[in-house]
């Protein structure tokens, strides 16, 4: 965590590799308008299904293409609208070896203030107007009307140059695609890692060449070679060139060297790298890239989790975490999730709009229940009670299981943790509902949160669940409320409340531990009393037993299993008529979402 | 051997190395083997070397002609690289470029934004400053940065050689002296050049002269024309009996003794302190020879500024003629220029026959076009008048260049526009000074000519503080070299 907020201190860290400050996609695909300050390092993406995290990757991969040969199509303008053209836009900060300056044409930098790229203009005496910001520069690829595109570096004075193929080869880019055919960058490409690494300008001309050598004819048949002698005759009848032989030449568009590729050995034979699985195929790409000069180049993975075993994404993950290079990172898969530290963890929400979850409590849950991250809709209760409680509530009221619905039940640890966690959700428009107690305080923040999130916020009007349930028992249910089915926890519940009868009755005497003696003795306190013991209230305690008193609570409903009893009993005791009303815009609320959105498992 | 040990500091591996390099004595020689060596060791990086004029640009460009990794340009079109990268605000774009400001600019962002040095220290890993005591102080601080970046500064100079123009005050002159003076003290390494190559094979003697010369005028002594005079050296005494202030004429004995100089058709160099003179050095020997007008232009420049600020006819007629008076002989007030002001002024109104008409035509194209149109037409008819009218043949035009950058501005929507455009072009325009010219000395700083000729050398051009143009003028001499002295008027610093 320390490393992290060291990160968020300074944006721009002393790092070998480029690094993309700022992103900005106009009219790109779905994208409107698209606006992202990526952080040095790892950044994980995640977000709902067709939220756009793979446009950002790919945006990032246009900008950065290695390769004049990108084409565009109209679908990759937004509502295929081609007329007001599309472009994708960084600021981005290059190591200091970067050819940039010292290509033909020296690039200016601009200056980084945090938030955007400035011009350095004041030069008069005395102390700087502002504190001097790193260098940037500023890039683009914009795509026009006509399907062209035009790669841009834009200088302090409004000109601007062209973004060479070299200078963005240079900066690197490797892309672990979530496209199962890419092995772009185990082959010997244009641009792709392997030709960077090897980066043998001549060697294209040098295996022309030995190929050329290479004599087809006689390798043919007969009948092949008769074909061509004929073919040979007809050529010279009609002044075409002739003397013909085989060879191997490249067309147009594809080079020899695109043909070889990385080969291992495999027993006793040689295979191409590419035919191996895809977990490996990506391991290998980054590995290739890595090795190459700086060996921190720009790095996109898409779905990291693709291919690999859970042990394998962790690896990944955390070299990735570890290493130099920015990398923009998107996952679904929880292993994946927690092994990104250090890491900056992005929401990306159905509207385009991206948020960072960078708070302790969000970084706590990353690593405690990845999966809130990773659902459609995640249902935060306040503590174990809650979280059980709402599950079993959940599973009597809607008949669809909650998992299928790809919502995920937590646990906010805590009625402030929640409402921090809850506050930062809602920002990023994280798919959010909530289940919680009313401690008296923080009452603007909730009220905010709750014109927010509307009735996919519970809050109890006053009190904890246990207070709000177990007031509507029956007086003569509330022996059943205390016996524990599995009949472990009866004694220890009914101590809790002798514990605290002697409290308030010092001259009380228990003959026997048994719910008519404490009855007897609480006569028509004895709600209260048990709302005081299953709440874990400490008030009226000797000081040596407060503590104590706290951890009543857990011999009662204060876990998840406890939740889902109190539920359980709120139903069967007939306590859930009287609290329903208040539940059920939440339950209509979820069962709503559940209509409007199809099984994940249907979305194929 | 001072070369050797030049040669050495260059390549070593120190910050930075200043040479002290007298004129002609292999500093451009070692700055072209220093290029060809350590050019092709900079990687990406490239070697810098920057001058104060494109001339020098042209010199070492010849020097180095086909390395790789190497750039050659005036340090005025690198701060102007920075200046334009960044434009300082409020800044007109077009504009004719102000170097002052332009470096003023510079200087103060790289000092306050180091990244933009950083970025300039790799893109040139070394910078060659020639010429370096002619830097301001900003282009110096543009120097420093650099060096501070971790840029290797390699600075020849020679204080000898730095001379001022007209309004540069004393004040100046000594923040410059210890700023460089400051510079060298600073340096890791300083040595200096005394070899006198430019005058092997037949000028050694002139070139020991020289250096001595040099060495006791930098001392605050004279120079010595006493004794016997080295080889190629002559003294022709002569007295200047111009009437005019600055003019040049000499009686029919004295010009005869010069003849011999002036004679045939080998390169000569003729030099004098002021324009003015040169002017009438000019008319002296029959417009036989061209003046050598630079690289840069002074008369333009004021035309373009007083046109700006012009809001009537007779205004644009007053700096029509201040310029035709800057770079022509022969259009004065008395014959010319007063008729020509009044009857722009009275619109041409009245009635006028003979030379009196043909002024009025002129002053016409004032009046229909009171803007630089206006007086480009001028310039044209007066250029046909002077060929074709025996009115005008008293009139000269002494600077052609100048004279038609003037026509041709008439064809530009914005006159400053239009000038930036030409001194742009005249900046790029490799010109070489004609095989027989007439110069100022400060247009002749950085030329060398096998003959040259310095004149009049007395008291009214050679004052106790012109030391160093003295020198300037005798070291662009490399094989014969005479000064015109006069007796009855001697120079403070010349030593008869």
């Amino acid at each position: 965590m320390y490393a992290k907020m060291n990160k968020e201190a300074n944006t721009l860290v002393d790092v070998a590799g480029a690094t993309i400050l700022r992103l900005k996609i106009e009219r790109y695909r779905a994208f409107q308008k698209f606006d992202w300050f990526p952080k040095a390092g790892l950044n994980v993406i995640l977000g709902g299904g067709d939220a756009g995290k793979t446009t950002i990757l790919e945006a990032i991969a246009l900008l950065l293409n290695p390769s004049n040969a990108a084409l565009v199509s109209d679908s990759d303008y937004w509502r295929r609208q081609r007329k007001d053209g599309f472009f994708i836009g960084a600021v981005i900060s290059l190591p200091p070896d970067s050819s940039i300056a010292t290509q033909s044409r020296p690039a200016f930098p601009w200056e980084w203030d945090g938030r955007q790229a400035r011009k350095p203009q004041e030069s008069d005496e005395g102390e700087p107007a502002r504190p001097v910001g790193p260098p940037v520069y500023k890039i683009s690829v914009s795509g026009s009307e006509e399907l062209d595109l035009t790669y841009a570096i834009h200088n302090p004075n409004d000109t601007t140059d062209i973004f060479s193929s070299t200078l963005r080869r240079e900066i690197g880019l490797v892309r672990l695609g979530g496209d199962d055919r890419n092995d772009r960058d185990l082959r010997l490409v244009q641009g792709s890692a392997l030709d960077r690494l090897l980066s043998d300008k001549a060697l294209r001309s040098r295996l022309t060449s030995t190929f050329s050598d290479v004599d087809v004819k006689a390798e043919l048949q007969t009948e092949g070679q008769e074909a061509m002698k004929q073919l040979n005759e007809t050529f010279g009848e009609r002044a075409l060139p002739h003397d013909l032989g085989l060879g191997l030449s490249a067309g147009q568009g594809q080079s020899i060297s695109a043909l070889i590729g990385l080969t291992a050995a495999i027993e006793e034979s040689r295979l191409p790298l590419s035919s191996w699985g895809s977990g490996t195929r990506r391991l290998a790409s980054l590995a290739v890239a890595q090795a190459y000069r700086s060996g921190c180049p720009i790095t996109l993975v898409d779905e990291a989790e693709r291919g690999l075993e859970p042990y394998r994404q962790r690896k990944l993950v955390s070299e990735l975490a570890a290493g130099p290079s920015q990398v923009v990172m998107t996952t679904h898969s929880a292993p994946a999730l927690v092994a990104a530290e250090p890491a900056t963890i992005w929401y990306l929400s159905q509207g385009h709009v991206i948020a960072e979850l960078s708070s302790p409590r969000s970084i706590q849950l990353q690593k405690r229940d990845p999966e809130a991250f990773l659902s459609r809709l995640t249902l935060v209760g306040e503590g174990p009670t809650e979280v059980g409680f709402v599950t079993e509530m959940l599973q009597r009221e809607i008949s669809t299981d909650l998992l299928d619905l790809g919502v995920r039940l937590c646990d906010g640890q805590g009625n402030t943790f929640t409402l921090e966690l809850l506050e930062e959700f809602a920002k990023a428009k994280l798919g959010l509902a909530a289940f919680v107690d009313c401690e008296g305080d923080n009452t603007t923040r909730w009220k905010n949160l709750k014109s927010a999130m509307g009735d996919l916020l519970f809050q109890w009007p006053s009190g904890c669940t246990e207070a709000n349930v177990i007031a509507h028992i029956c007086d003569d249910k509330l022996e059943a409320l205390l016996f524990d089915p599995d009949d472990i926890l009866t004694q220890p519940r009914l101590a809790t409340l002798v514990e605290r009868l002697k409290v308030l009755e010092s001259t009380a005497e228990f003959p026997k531990h048994d719910f008519a003696t404490v009855k007897a003795v609480a006569g028509n306190r004895l709600r209260a009393l048990i709302i005081a013991a299953a709440s874990g209230d400490s008030e009226g305690a000797p000081e040596k037993e407060a503590k104590t008193w706290k951890k009543h609570g857990k011999r009662w409903f204060k876990s998840l299993e406890g939740g889902r009893e109190l539920a359980d009993k709120a139903y069967v005791l007939g306590a859930m008529v009287k609290v329903k009303p208040q539940l059920q815009p939440l339950i209509d609320a979820l069962t709503a979402l559940t209509a409007r959105t199809p099984k994940a498992t249907e979305n194929g | 051997m001072a070369d050797a040990a030049v040669a050495a500091a260059l390549r070593s591996t120190a910050k930075s190395v200043v040479v002290e390099a007298p004129g002609g004595c292999g500093k451009t020689f070692q700055g072209a083997a220093f290029a060809a060596d350590v050019s092709p060791t900079l990687g990406t990086g490239r070697l810098l070397i920057l001058t104060h004029t494109h001339a020098a640009c042209d010199v070492f460009g010849d020097r180095t002609k086909g390395l790789s990794g190497l750039e050659i340009r005036t340090i005025d079109s690198l701060i102007g690289q920075i200046a334009e990268a960044y434009p300082e605000p409020g800044l007109s774009a077009g504009a004719l470029p102000d170097y002052d400001r332009n470096s003023r600019w510079a200087a103060g962002l790289l000092k306050r934004r180091p990244f933009i040095a950083d970025m300039l220290a790799r893109r040139y890993p070394i910078v060659v400053c020639d010429e370096h005591q002619d830097a301001s102080a900003e282009q110096h601080a543009v120097i420093e940065a650099l060096h501070g970046a971790g840029a290797r500064v390699r600075a020849f100079f020679d204080p000898m050689q730095r001379i001022y123009g007209a309004g540069a005050t004393e004040a100046q002159g000594q923040a410059d002296d210890s700023r460089l003076a400051a510079f060298r003290a600073a340096a890791d390494i300083a040595e200096s050049l005394d070899v006198p190559h430019r005058w092997t094979g037949g000028g050694e003697e002139l070139g020991d002269w020289i250096l001595q010369s040099r060495a006791s005028l930098a001392a605050g002594g004279k120079l010595r024309l006493m004794g016997k005079l080295p080889r190629g050296l002559k003294v022709v005494f002569a007295d200047n009996i111009a009437q005019r202030n600055l003019g040049f004429q000499l009686d029919a004995q004295d010009r005869r003794s010069l003849d011999p100089a002036f004679k045939g058709v080998q390169p000569l160099l003729v030099l004098s302190h002021h324009n003015d003179t040169v002017q009438a050095i000019r008319a002296f020997l029959g417009r036989s020879m061209p003046i050598w007008e630079g690289h840069t232009r002074s008369a333009l420049p004021t035309l373009v500024q007083s046109l700006a600020a012009c809001d009537d006819a007779a205004a644009v007629a007053k700096a029509a003629v201040a310029f035709v008076q800057g770079v022509c002989t022969g259009f004065s007030d008395s014959q010319f220029a007063t008729r020509f002001r009044d009857e722009v002024a009275s619109g041409c109104a009245k009635p006028a026959w003979g030379k009196p008409a043909l002024i009025q035509s002129l002053a016409r194209r004032i009046v229909e076009q009171p803007n630089h149109a206006g007086v480009s037409a001028f310039l044209q008819d007066l250029q046909r008048a002077t060929k074709f009218q025996a009115e005008f043949a008293s009139v000269h035009i002494d600077y052609p260049r100048e004279f038609w950058e003037a026509v041709r501005l008439g064809a530009a929507t914005d006159p400053q526009v239009g000038l930036a455009e030409q001194s742009r072009h005249n900046a790029h325009t490799r010109r070489l000074p004609p095989l027989r010219a007439v110069s100022s000395i400060h247009k002749a700083k950085g030329l060398e000519a096998p003959n040259v000729v310095i004149m009049p050398c007395d008291g009214t051009t050679f004052r106790e503080k012109d030391r160093r143009l003295l020198y300037v003028a005798i070291s662009r001499a490399s094989r014969n070299l005479t000064l015109v002295v006069s007796r009855s008027n001697p120079s403070p610093i010349i030593e008869l």
